[in-house]
Order: C-alpha cells, then sequence, then structure tokens
C-alpha cells in the first residue's frame, strides 16, 4: 500500500520524466490511431461495400492479422527502417516515426475488422437505401461511414486502446529512450528492471485507467449505436 | 535432480514474482531444514555472458545443493535480496553494494572476481577515441563530436560504471540542454546491454559495454573495440549472502555453500577457465577479502 | 417527367424465377409482366415472399434463377436504368441531417448543381405536403411523414417506377388517407407502381392487377389473378 501511496504522489506531485512520458504516449497513440484510421476506416469499409471474389479471405486475413503478436510487427518494421533496411534513409529507427508506423501498422487490420464488423451490424436498410438511389461506391462510402460514425469511433477507440498498451513495438523500434521515444508501457519495464516498481505502478495506473476509459467510452458508444 | 533456471524473466513479469513470493512466504517456512535450493539473483550481463551456465552441473554435482538463478537489472536483484525473496546476490556495482551492506541486508560480502568494460564505437571513429590516453578522456572526446551516444540508462552496474566516468570527466551528458553546446546526442536507453549494442550499432554511436557480451554479439555487430584496458574499466564482482535474521524463509546454509564454493580453489578454477571466443572473460579475485 | 421507355419492351418481364434461401425457395414466380404506367399489388400473408421478389426486382438480392428484365435488359446490365426505380423499405430509413439534406442527397447523386437542387427539392416538397417540414431533423418524424420524405427522396432522384413495401402500414389512418391520395397521384402521373400491401383499400383505389402470392412455406405461386375492379 505504501508503494501505492508513493505512486500516486509521484503522479499528483508532478513527477516531470513521468508526465512527459504521459505526454508522449498520448502523442505517438493518437498519431498511431489517426494514420491508422486514415487507411483502415475505408478499408473496412470497402470490405463492406464490396461484393468481390475472395472477400471472405480478405476478412479472414484481418482477422487473423490482428492476432499478430507486437514484437513480429516490430520484426517486420525493424527489418525496413533499419539501415541496412529499404527505409533505412528514412532515419526512422529510434525515433517517434519509427514508433507510430509500427503502431500505425499494428492497428491497421484491428481497426479495418472493427469497422467491416461494425458496419454490418448497422441496419442493413441504410445501404439497401443507398443501393436502391444508385449511389456510386464513393458516396455509398461516405454516407455509410455518417451514419456508421459511432461504429467508427468505437474501431478508434479499440484501436488507440491496443496502441497504448502494447510494449513490443515502442520498444523495438524506439529502443526506450529517454525524453525521445519512451512510452508509458517500455518505462513500465524499464522502471520495474531498475527495481523502482512506485515509479511502474504510477504508470500502471495510468495506463490501467485509460484502458478502462476507453472501454466505458466504447461501450457507451456501443449502446448508443 | 531438478534443474531449474529462470531465464531473463522479463522484467514486467518481476513484480508479480516477487509479489507471489510474499504471498507465500509463510506457507514454506517448514522446508528450512535441509532446503536444497539456492536462490540467487545477478544481473542480465552476467547470465548473458554464460558462466553461470558453465559453473551451475559443476556446483550441483559437487554440493548437492539446486541452484535457481534470477537475471534481472542491479537495482531490481539487489531489491529482491532486500525483500528476502533471494538467498544470495552476484553484482557489479560498488556504491550499491556497500548500501546493501551498510542497510543490513547482507551477510557476508566477497570480491569474487573481475572482468571489464570497453567502449565501443563506429570503425572511422569520427570522435577520435582511439587515439585517447584514458576512459575520461575518451569520454570528453565523444562529448564534443556530433555523434551519438546510447547510455544503458537502467541503473545497471555498466550504466553506474559509466556514470563515474562522466562524472570524472566533468560531463552531465542527461542535463537538459547539455548536448547544444556540444551537438552530443545521447540516447538514455533503459534498455539490456545487447539491446543497447544493436541500438549502437544502428546509429553508429558509441557506447561502454562489458567485455561479455560484446565478445558473445561482435560478430554481428558493425562496431570496433576503441578503448580497453584502462585500470577505470575494471568491473568487480562481488558475492553476497543475503542476511537471514529478518526473513525466516532465507537458506542460509545454501547460500553459504555456494559462497564457499565459488571461493573455493575449484570454483576460482573454474572461472578463469570459462572462455567466450577464446578469451578468458572473468579474472578471479587473488584475494577473496573485501 | 418520366423518360421515354427505350424500347416498347415492358418495365419488367419475369420468367421462371426462383430464388433460393438456402434448401428452401424463398420465392418464385412463373410469368409477370408489368408495363409502363401500371399499378401492380402483390398481396398475400406475411412471409409469402412479397418483399423478396420487390427486392429482386430492384436487384437488391441475388443471385437467382431465370430471367429478369428490366426495360427489356437483364439488371446487372441496367445500371444506367437504376435510378428510374427506387424501392422504399416498409419502414424507410432516412439520412443523418435534416428533410432538406435527404431530398437534396438523391439530387447530389445526379450531379445537379447547387441552385437547381434547391429548387427541385422545394417543388418535390411542395408536391408531397412536407414543405414544412425541410428544415427539421429527418430523425423523429412520425412514420407517415417518414414515408413522405422517403417517397420524396426517390421522386427528386427522378425515379418514375416506385417498387413499394407496405407503404401504409403502421401509420394512423388520416395518414393512410393522405398517402394513398399522394400514390394516386403519382400513377394519374404516369408512374408506374408495383406494391406490396394488406391494405385492402390502397388495392382498390390504385392496382390495375392483383398477383396473390401463396403462403405454402416461403414458396411464392404467383397468379396472374385478376383486376378485382
Amino acid at each position: 500500500m505504501t508503494a501505492l501511496r508513493e505512486a500516486m504522489a509521484l503522479l499528483l506531485g508532478g513527477d516531470a520524466d513521468i508526465w512527459w512520458t504521459i505526454g508522449a504516449t498520448l502523442r505517438f497513440s493518437l498519431s498511431a490511431t489517426f494514420f491508422s484510421a486514415l487507411l483502415g476506416v475505408p478499408s473496412g469499409a470497402l470490405l463492406f461495400l464490396s461484393r468481390f471474389r475472395g472477400r471472405r479471405i480478405a476478412v479472414a486475413f484481418m482477422n487473423a492479422c490482428m492476432a499478430i503478436p507486437t514484437v513480429v510487427i516490430g520484426l517486420f518494421v525493424y527489418s525496413l527502417i533499419s539501415r541496412s533496411g529499404p527505409l533505412g534513409s528514412l532515419n526512422l529507427l529510434y525515433n517517434p516515426g519509427g514508433v507510430i508506423l509500427g503502431q500505425s501498422l499494428l492497428a491497421f487490420p484491428l481497426i479495418t475488422a472493427m469497422a467491416y464488423t461494425g458496419l454490418q451490424k448497422l441496419d442493413p436498410r441504410y445501404h439497401e437505401t443507398l443501393l436502391t438511389l444508385g449511389a456510386s461506391r464513393r458516396r455509398r462510402m461516405s454516407a455509410i461511414l455518417r451514419e456508421g460514425r459511432l461504429v467508427v469511433l468505437q474501431a478508434l477507440l479499440i484501436g488507440f486502446g491496443r496502441i497504448i498498451g502494447e510494449v513490443g513495438v515502442a520498444m523495438m523500434l524506439g529502443g526506450n529512450i529517454h525524453r525521445q521515444t519512451r512510452t508509458m508501457t517500455t518505462a513500465i519495464a524499464l522502471d520495474a528492471g531498475k527495481g523502482e516498481f512506485e515509479r511502474a505502478l504510477a504508470l500502471g495506473l495510468v495506463v490501467l485507467s485509460l484502458a478502462l476509459i476507453i472501454n466505458l467510452l466504447s461501450q457507451l458508444v456501443v449502446r448508443d449505436a | 535432480m531438478c534443474l531449474t533456471i529462470l531465464r531473463r524473466l522479463t522484467a514486467v513479469a518481476l513484480p508479480l514474482v516477487i509479489s507471489l513470493a510474499a504471498l507465500t512466504s509463510g506457507a514454506c517456512r517448514s522446508a528450512e531444514r535441509a532446503n536444497p535450493r539456492v536462490r540467487l539473483a545477478t544481473t542480465t550481463s552476467t547470465e548473458a555472458s554464460g558462466l553461470l551456465d558453465f559453473l551451475l552441473p559443476h556446483f550441483q554435482r559437487e554440493t548437492g545443493y539446486d541452484l535457481d538463478i534470477v537475471a534481472v537489472g542491479t537495482g531490481a536483484a539487489l531489491k529482491l535480496g532486500a525483500n528476502g525473496d533471494v538467498d544470495v546476490v552476484l553484482v557489479h556495482a560498488r556504491a550499491l553494494e556497500e548500501e546493501f551492506m551498510s542497510a543490513g541486508h547482507g551477510q557476508t560480502r566477497r570480491k569474487l572476481m573481475v572482468n571489464d568494460f570497453i567502449i565501443l564505437g563506429p570503425k572511422n571513429d569520427p570522435a577520435g577515441v582511439r587515439a585517447t590516453e584514458n576512459a575520461t578522456q575518451a569520454f570528453q572526446r565523444i562529448a564534443q563530436s556530433e555523434v551519438s551516444f546510447v547510455s544503458r540508462g537502467d541503473r545497471s552496474g555498466t550504466h553506474h560504471m559509466e556514470q563515474s566516468i562522466w562524472a570524472a570527466a566533468g560531463i552531465t551528458p542527461e542535463a537538459p540542454g547539455a548536448a547544444k553546446h556540444t551537438g552530443l546526442r545521447f540516447l538514455s536507453a533503459g534498455r539490456g546491454m545487447a539491446e543497447v549494442l544493436f541500438m549502437t550499432a544502428e546509429l553508429g554511436g558509441y557506447t561502454i559495454a562489458d567485455r561479455g557480451t560484446w565478445l558473445a554479439l561482435r560478430d554481428k555487430l558493425a562496431l570496433v573495440v576503441l578503448h580497453e584496458g584502462d585500470p577505470d574499466l575494471l568491473n568487480p564482482y562481488s558475492i553476497i549472502t543475503v542476511a537471514p535474521k529478518k526473513h525466516d524463509r532465507v537458506n542460509e546454509r545454501g547460500a553459504e555453500a555456494l559462497l564457499n564454493w565459488l571461493l573455493s580453489e575449484r570454483g576460482r578454477g573454474l572461472i578463469a577457465g570459462f572462455t567466450v571466443g577464446g578469451e578468458q572473460l572473468f579474472r578471479p579475485t587473488a584475494s577473496p577479502t573485501p | 417527367m418520366p423518360e421515354p421507355t427505350l424500347n416498347d419492351a415492358p418495365v419488367f418481364s419475369l420468367e421462371a424465377i426462383s430464388f433460393p434461401f438456402g434448401k428452401q425457395v424463398a420465392v418464385s414466380c412463373d410469368a409477370l409482366e408489368i408495363h409502363a404506367g401500371e399499378c401492380v399489388a402483390f398481396t398475400g400473408t406475411n412471409g409469402s415472399g412479397k418483399t423478396t421478389l420487390l427486392k429482386l426486382m430492384n436487384g437488391l438480392l441475388g443471385p437467382f434463377e431465370g430471367t429478369l428484365l428490366f426495360c427489356g435488359a437483364p439488371l446487372s446490365r441496367a445500371r444506367a436504368l437504376r435510378r428510374r426505380s427506387v424501392f422504399l423499405h416498409q419502414q424507410p430509413v432516412l439520412f443523418t441531417g435534416t428533410v432538406r439534406d435527404n431530398l437534396a442527397f438523391a439530387l447530389k447523386l445526379r450531379g445537379m448543381a447547387a441552385d437547381t437542387v434547391a429548387a427541385r427539392v422545394l417543388a418535390t416538397a411542395r408536391d408531397l405536403g412536407i414543405e414544412a417540414l425541410l428544415k427539421r431533423s429527418a430523425r423523429g418524424l412520425s412514420t407517415g411523414e417518414t414515408q413522405r420524405v422517403a417517397l420524396g427522396r426517390a421522386l427528386a432522384l427522378g425515379a418514375d417506377v416506385l417498387l413499394l413495401d407496405e407503404p401504409t402500414a403502421a401509420m394512423d389512418a388520416a395518414s393512410q388517407t393522405a398517402l394513398r391520395e399522394i400514390l394516386f397521384g403519382l400513377k394519374t402521373e404516369g408512374k408506374t407502381l408495383v406494391v406490396s400491401t394488406h391494405d385492402e383499400r390502397l388495392v382498390t383505389k390504385l392496382a390495375d392487377r392483383r398477383v396473390v402470392f401463396s403462403p405454402e412455406r416461403n414458396a411464392a405461386e404467383v397468379s396472374k389473378a385478376g383486376v378485382e375492379q
């Protein structure tokens, strides 16, 4: 219990390193969610709107991708952005850009699949109405995303939650560099290793609260949708 | 005979282990009489060197004790000792060890062996470290150049060694704005030795490492040894048995057996005979007194 | 307003249609022709396949066996004609926004300029008596109002073939009467109407012919059975 009290004191006392780490984590996670959604939401909508051969395979593939361990994604992106990799000249490794790239890829299949399954639960009359009015696919996509905006919001929340809680990508691509790429989860790993459990606990509390808030929000969203 | 090694517990899992140990502590008091298990906490770099894997079967055969090894950071290893979750601690961070002893956590502390640190960097050595005379000077050169330096930043023994060299050089690289004057990109990675070595190679920067990890990985790294042999870079290892009075469950006899065996002619002979890539890694201390 | 048909082919021409649903037949139809300007009523018990056939005729369901021609062309190739024919749900859904947004939505699909859109929206709203609703949110309208706005959305598109699924169901008597008048007006304008309904007064007022769906499972025997009046 003393550890918990000390953890709270660190948070409330405005420990600069801890708050920097929280800020950076939010920055990385929000950016990654944004880029991931930019690609994932239209992909999910396309899967929903199109009736092409192999759509089932594509959906199954996306679902399978959700289960890829974060370190595998990290490893894959590492080989791309390492000095000897094809994107080495972009200087992304051990920089925020690398973390954001990796986390975007991590959340992409999740957001795609969530958007797809969410839209499927939407009242089918919306899509039928768009079809009967002869709307183009582009029009249908924008209209269906507008009607399914809560579904999209939920997909974003879940993607964000996945990103904020992951450690593999942030560690491998960011390198856990103090005040540059250190995120809450990598800092927890470090502080626990150093035996500084109060610091780890302080960040753990923040991650836990965020996870709770995100889950509550996404459940509220579902109820409204 | 059961042989258990708790391989490189991930740091995240550690608090769990500790709390579990605390929960079950009341239940296992009765096993004290002839407890055949000795728990040793040591640093990841020690574990990674392979020395313990090499010594373990000999120790078990010759003494009849089982040895459980928990490999974590130096800070966490000492914390495990202070909590009485392990019986013996094998670390290399003098200041922290003395703190540990004066806090009454340790029973016996003996110098066991020495290995050394080396300064690594890119082959073309833009900072000109190769030409320096000692580690302090090497760090000053690095600080004055536009290069990256990757620090362990995890309060490990290696990190403490690095910090003492920065202090001797009169530089505080972590200080905000310190890099502005010099151009140094100081990266506090907060990761293990192997990860830091890979990061350094990837960034074409400099770092300080223990020789053991370097020898184990050098074939995979685009780095070269730029500075070595400095007496300041010696890395003395201590073996400390945990004080049993505070913790009934500490295996006092087992801890003593491990300490005595390691310091015996036999143990020291084995340590001296341990090689990585054909090179001797550890030099047993001539007179095992603190 | 209705564009001239491409040829003299009937608007709908169905032959030996059978639409499977799992192992059962959801709806089947031996032969049916509907000509421009006609009003055909689909009647029969619930679950006899009326809605399914309407959706098939609008290309919302498939694939099926048999031949279904829309203005002489298979549905899949009749995409250019698609906007001439609109299906309306029993309880239509409106898009988020105002009633005006919903009417304009259809016109924007046709790529119409903004000022023409405004004029057409107003004209359509006047025709249907929903002028006062234009600024209202599309959510929270009554069933009758929603039905009329949905109808307006289809008409604004320029559709001259309307496939209506139980248009007067679930609304009060006054709304029913008003809607029957509107549909009657559309018929006199020359629109082609296919209406699935239980509302006998609607059949009496509107229908030229009646198609009865048998209750045998989902398999529907469609008879060309007669004009009631």
